[in-house]
């Protein structure tokens, strides 16, 4: 792939936390979050990182927008690495990248109009000469979510509008900075099902009209499949398979992800799927087990899989996957 | 509604019939009509659904039947039979003995249902002790029984619940509604909270033991795709009332009001073609004050003149399968 079509491109990252030290000994451990991920989103698709809690995927999303450090690794965009951008440059830089949150009931200060929610972005960036200017760019920022006339919200509390409506408001204060990337982290999970579609259409909408580009991040594979263009499936802090998200949930390869699809309720009671349920539950990622750290509750474990970490393969065009006994039919 | 549910497949082993059922909440800014009417009939042995968006009045019908309403709100009409006995009417005295021996609940989110100061063990005793004629050591062994059904280690006895995943949490709660036999249990989105690989095991659980123990349930979700997989029949609700119900393959194969179909074709699937996901225009009514006429006609594409003045009600639009909905006469 050539290097142009690339927007962010993050490698071998690592996010350790220090869980404990030893009451006596120097001995340390750590909650290993994230532990060696690497991937890179091109320019205006939508990559999806999907997961179960406690996989990294939002450690991920909170490293990326400078709210977690990195323990190592690098991700760049645009050329520059936001993991070890100088002081000065950090805030003008984090302009590129914007977060969308997952609940809309909390993530709005209940204190703080529409009109201030939207505008605070522009104001501690400094962004807005004048009044004029931002209100300008706020009311724009809230047409293009959707909510019109703009004037008829600027005045409104987050308790006067509908789960829906304060997506929307979130969304447009991410959107009102221009910015390159946005990483939405569950967007829709905290909705109504009636409304979800709504929103993710408008996701869509900005994206050609503003020529973004999405890393979402989820638990819910058939919204992804619905929704997204590429996906990676982390498993305990690594990502085990990636590819097109039509290959990955049509002919999946690793036997996470396969077992993962297969225990994904369909709203269809004539469909009786075979399910593949794995024993027992995640790991403890302060003890990830030796070698394939899926080993523990992989149906098809061999011996040699508790000794060697499996690298992602290239096993079809684009698909990647990290098991060495993918069986590729 | 009140005439024809009696003629709602009524059978002989029905063990609840909810006739009716209106449930107001008092709020400083006024009267919530939560649950405006709501009848249907629960068999023996099956799994019953209770399906709609938040707010539509699916808890609130579920607390009602249990007679849990918090003070702010009053069951202002109809009937609960369980059993034969109205539960409406029924003493304070009288509903003690009934909950967790006869109906029991699992609560939404494990976590915050569960006493964080007790561990396991004691919290599954003392629901026994408090309800049987039992001793410290039988509510014990009991307690060990009810462990191993669920699916957890013994040895987990002691453990608080902050020493739990959300899953083994969950586990101990389905534990707990066990623990006095009952023959009703009310889940109310008991895997909502849960990751997709846990939520799978759990639900294979419930169906387990409802197979085992041949208990009745109501399960309460928004997840379409869940009731799918679980449930015998369902019941649409919308606005406070149900708008559709039946065998949950007629309601998926050929649903009736638009709410219905709509709210299915809403839902993504990992299986079949990829269509265009569709919303639902609008948000549900205030139930301040809802809307006259169908409560779902602001919202409905199909809406007629007619949607806006009178209420339709429930009629039988194939072999037990009911929808309210002016076009199909109701």
């Amino acid at each position: 792939m050539k290097e142009s079509q690339r927007l962010l491109d993050v490698h071998d990252l690592k996010v350790w936390f220090l869980a404990r030290k030893s009451f006596l000994s120097k001995a340390k451990t750590f909650v290993r979050a994230v532990d060696g991920v690497s991937f890179d989103v091109r320019h205006g698709e939508i990559f999806c990182l999907v997961g179960e809690s406690g996989c990294g995927k939002t450690t991920i999303a909170n490293t990326l927008l400078g709210l977690v450090k990195a323990t190592s690794g690098s991700a760049t965009l645009n050329g520059m690495n936001l993991l070890s951008l100088p002081k000065e440059q950090r805030r003008d830089f984090r302009r590129n990248t914007q977060m969308i949150f997952q609940d809309p009931y909390e993530s709005l200060n209940p204190h703080m109009t529409i009109f201030d929610i939207v505008a605070e972005p522009l104001e501690v960036n400094y962004l807005a000469a004048n009044p004029d200017e931002k209100e300008s760019r706020v009311a724009e920022s809230l047409k293009a979510v959707g909510l019109t006339p703009p004037q008829a919200f600027l005045d409104h509390y987050p308790h006067q509008l509908s789960g829906g409506q304060r997506q929307r408001v979130t969304i447009a204060a991410a959107l009102v900075l221009k910015p390159a990337l946005i990483v939405a982290d569950e967007p829709v999970s905290m909705l109504d099902i009636s409304v979800r579609a709504g929103i993710l259409k408008l996701m869509l909408d900005l994206r050609s009209e503003f020529n973004l580009t999405y890393l979402f991040i989820t638990h819910d594979l058939a919204t992804a499949r619905n929704f997204v263009d590429r996906v990676a499936v982390m498993y305990l802090g690594r990502i085990v398979e990636m590819g097109d998200t039509k290959s990955v949930i049509e002919t999946p390869l690793h036997p996470y992800t396969k077992a993962l699809i297969s225990v994904v309720p369909v709203p269809d009671p004539k469909t009786k799927k075979q399910k593949t349920l794995l024993a027992g539950e995640i790991p403890s990622p302060i003890e990830i087990p030796s070698g394939c750290r899926f080993h523990t509750r992989c149906p098809i474990a061999r011996e040699s899989c508790s000794k060697q970490e499996p690298e992602l393969q290239e096993v079809r065009p684009g698909h990647y996957a990290a098991c060495p006994f993918v069986d590729v039919k | 509604m009140g005439d024809t549910s009696d003629a709602v497949g009524r059978l002989p082993d029905t063990l609840l019939s909810v006739e009716d059922l209106k449930t107001q909440f008092h709020t400083r800014e006024g009267v919530v009509q939560a649950v405006r009417g709501v009848s249907f009939h629960l068999h023996d042995g099956e799994v019953f659904g209770l399906a709609g968006e938040s707010g539509c009045g699916k808890t609130t019908a579920a607390l009602s039947i249990m007679r849990l309403l918090p003070p702010t709100a009053e069951i202002v009409n109809g009937q609960i039979l369980f059993k034969g006995k109205d539960m409406v009417t029924m003493g304070e005295k009288e509903l003690r003995t009934l909950r967790w021996k006869d109906i029991s609940i699992i609560f939404q989110g494990s976590m915050n249902a569960l006493n964080p100061v007790k561990n396991i063990s004691e919290q599954i005793t003392e629901a026994i002790l408090l309800h049987e004629k039992a001793t410290y050591a039988e509510a014990l062994e009991r307690t060990k029984s009810l462990l191993q059904k669920v699916g957890l280690n013994v040895s987990k006895l002691r453990s608080y619940p902050h020493e739990l995943s959300g899953g083994m949490r969950q586990r101990v709660m389905i534990a707990m509604s066990l623990a006095c036999n009952p023959s009703l249990v009310i889940a109310d989105e008991p895997v909502t909270a849960l990751d997709v690989m846990v939520q799978a095991q759990i639900l294979k659980l419930i169906k387990n033991l409802q197979n085992e123990l041949n208990l009745s349930m109501i399960l309460i979700t928004h997840d379409l795709s869940v009731m799918a997989d679980a449930c015998n029949r369902l019941a649409i609700m919308y606005a406070g009332k149900i708008v559709e119900y039946g065998g949950v393959e007629a309601i998926f194969d050929d649903p009736i009001h638009p709410y219905t179909a709509l709210l299915i074709k809403a839902f993504p699937s990992i299986e079949g073609p990829i269509g265009e996901l569709r919303s639902i225009s609008g948000t549900p009514p205030a139930l301040r004050n809802p809307p006259s006429g169908c409560g779902f006609n602001p919202r409905c594409p199909r809406a007629r003149e007619e949607c806006t003045k009178s209420e339709p009600q429930l009629v039988e639009v194939g072999n037990g399968h009911f929808a309210a909905c002016a076009r199909v006469g109701g």
